[in-house]
């Protein structure tokens, strides 16, 4: 990834193209509640990754 | 001193030795695998010039440990054989050393192969290798972040070469998961708070006895815990990676690392540079585990990413450079595609069809690095999450692509003068107090960098670590730091992480939002 000029150009576009705009957000919006299960799920996970036991310490590497 | 023909008859000749005959040098792997390297297709060979006796370290304290205690007399003394791309006799070498030292530098350097010392043990004969990077000239994509200049004597005159050391473990004082350790500590070193040490002082310092309780020496590898204790004896702390997946193969259930989390970790730790060990069950090893040790890795810079909830550059990652102190230097590992956690290796070659796993990760770090990975990406995730709502309110269809990396503060600084950023934000950062090492969240969209958060990499993960956060396309950042203030409340459900909330109210600050 780089921030080539063509890059710039091709944001720009897009967010010209959308019209831009701040937004007020529905807290019963279903895609937002399934947002918000899904990230905190996906953060618990990433946590659970550094939860290092003895099964994983006592992994034997011998070949 | 002799110099010889490169051909590769003659290499396994003088390869073979006392303890070590020509039908076992033939059957070597990674006699197989050097032949390969110092093939026309890669290194192109063309002369050998052979020290008959030479003391290396390493082996010298192997030696003192324990085979100068055995029955048997063990020579002292290795050879070492050093290797040239240029066609040269005897006569002209010996005329060339008698020259003033910047003639024959002038003439040497420019074809100066590396070498390999053959130490004078039964079969495990490949001790400490400097070979020069034979994938560097082919494959520029390659980023060989474990490599570093080394300096060699060579009769005399000091010769220079760009590699990552490299020997095969002689399981007696080490097996693969010391060697692994040895050749990381190697790059380690180089900055001069870590002490290199000789295989059979790593496995000692690991361990007070093999992990099934049996004698330390023959050595008959290290658990991950005892492999940990060996960084942390040599100055360095570790960082285990565990698996994120379960799998079954046949009745066997085993937890495996996915290509994704392998890549992010090899992509976040790579810039400090120092070798990974990456622990793998190969096919038909009956749940043996082998070490690695892996310094670079190709990017596909062309890929476009599939729009998964949360995309991170890693992925563009194709393969990874390691050496495998059962085959040889510069082996590499491809992703399969039949499934996000096979790899192929050259011990797949030998089973085609089936594939290795990953069955853990381990990551040596300068202690100063306290803040891991998972830390930073839990609370860019809640981040990604924000704009990922943005966007799709704003009819955006792209999802945002995110850099994870620890960085040196110095390195960070020189990225920032070359950035798209105002002048006044560039002022700000270089000028800034900052710690030694950082992470680094670079946020893109359609290609293009919008955002950048920086954390201190060496603070605690108990409250905010983040220092900074950069915007590179203005109109955007009034717009989301607008709907932050519509929707302080309802956002901070992406922060329910430990820290988390803390970050979040740094992030509310530092785009000034105001909290009722």
């Amino acid at each position: 990834m780089s921030n080539t000029d063509e890059n710039k150009s091709s944001l720009s576009l897009l967010l010209q193209s959308k019209g831009l705009k701040a937004v007020h957000v529905d807290p019963q919006d279903p895609f937002l509640l399934d947002l918000i299960r899904e990230t905190q799920q996906d953060q618990a996970s990433t946590y659970d990754l550094k939860r290092i036991d003895e099964e994983v310490l006592g992994l034997v590497v011998q070949f | 001193m002799e110099v010889l023909p490169y051909t590769a008859p003659e290499l396994k000749q003088l390869l073979s030795g006392k303890y070590t005959p020509l039908r076992v040098i033939s059957k070597k792997r990674h006699v197989a695998h050097l032949l390969k390297l110092f093939s026309p297709e890669y290194l192109d060979a063309k002369t050998m010039v052979v020290e008959e006796s030479y003391i290396n370290r390493d082996y010298l304290i192997d030696y003192q440990q324990y085979y100068s205690r055995c029955f048997e007399d063990y020579p002292k003394a290795c050879k070492r054989i050093h290797f040239f791309n240029t066609e040269f006799a005897r006569e002209r070498l010996v005329d060339l050393l008698l020259r003033p030292e910047k003639t024959i530098k002038d003439e040497l350097q420019k074809y100066y192969l590396g070498f390999i010392v053959i130490k004078p043990i039964p079969t495990r004969i490949i001790g400490y290798t400097l070979l020069e990077n034979p994938l560097t000239n082919a494959e520029n994509s390659i980023n060989f972040w474990g490599t570093k200049n080394y300096r060699i004597h060579f009769f005399g005159v000091e010769l220079k070469i760009h590699s990552l050391a490299f020997q095969e473990q002689d399981k007696v004082v080490a097996a693969c998961a010391t060697t692994a350790i040895w050749i990381s500590l190697n790059k380690a070193a180089d900055k001069g708070r870590v002490i290199v040490k000789s295989p059979s002082e790593i496995t000692i310092d690991a361990a007070q006895s093999s992990p099934d309780g049996s004698r330390l020496f023959p050595n008959k590898g290290l658990s991950i815990q005892q492999i940990c204790n060996g960084f942390l004896k040599s100055g360095m702390v570790s960082e285990v990676k565990k698996a994120d997946l379960p799998f079954k193969i046949g009745d066997k259930q085993i937890n495996v690392v996915t290509h994704q989390y392998f890549k992010k970790i090899l992509f976040a730790y790579a810039p400090i540079g120092i070798p990974i060990l990456i622990v793998i069950e190969n096919p038909d090893s009956n749940g043996i585990l082998h070490a690695v040790a892996a310094f670079g890795y190709q990017e596909d810079t062309s890929i476009v990413l599939q729009d998964i909830p949360f995309k991170v550059a890693s992925d563009r990652i194709i393969r990874v450079i390691c050496h495998d102190d059962q085959w040889g230097p510069y082996t590499d590992i491809d992703f399969s595609v039949n499934n996000k956690f096979g790899l192929t290796n050259e011990w797949t070659r030998l089973t085609p069809g089936r594939d290795s796993y990953i069955r853990s990760l381990v990551v040596p770090l300068y202690s100063k690095i306290r803040i891991s990975y998972e830390d930073v990406e839990v609370l860019i995730k809640g981040v990604n999450a924000i704009l990922r709502y943005f966007f799709r309110l704003n009819s955006i269809p792209d999802i945002p692509e995110w850099s994870i990396q620890v960085v040196l503060s110095e390195k960070y600084k020189q990225d920032i003068r070359s950035s798209k950023l105002s002048d006044e934000e560039k002022i700000k950062i270089l000028t800034s107090y900052l710690p030694k090492y950082l992470w680094i969240a670079k946020c893109y969209l359609t290609g293009y960098q919008i955002l950048e958060f920086s954390f201190d990499a060496t603070n605690v993960a108990n409250g905010n670590f983040c220092l900074n956060i950069s915007c590179f396309e203005t109109g955007l950042m009034h717009l989301l730091k607008e709907t932050l203030q519509n929707n302080v409340e309802t956002f901070t459900e992406f922060f329910h992480v430990q820290t988390g909330q803390a970050f979040y109210e740094y992030l509310l600050h530092s785009l000034e939002v105001e909290v009722e």
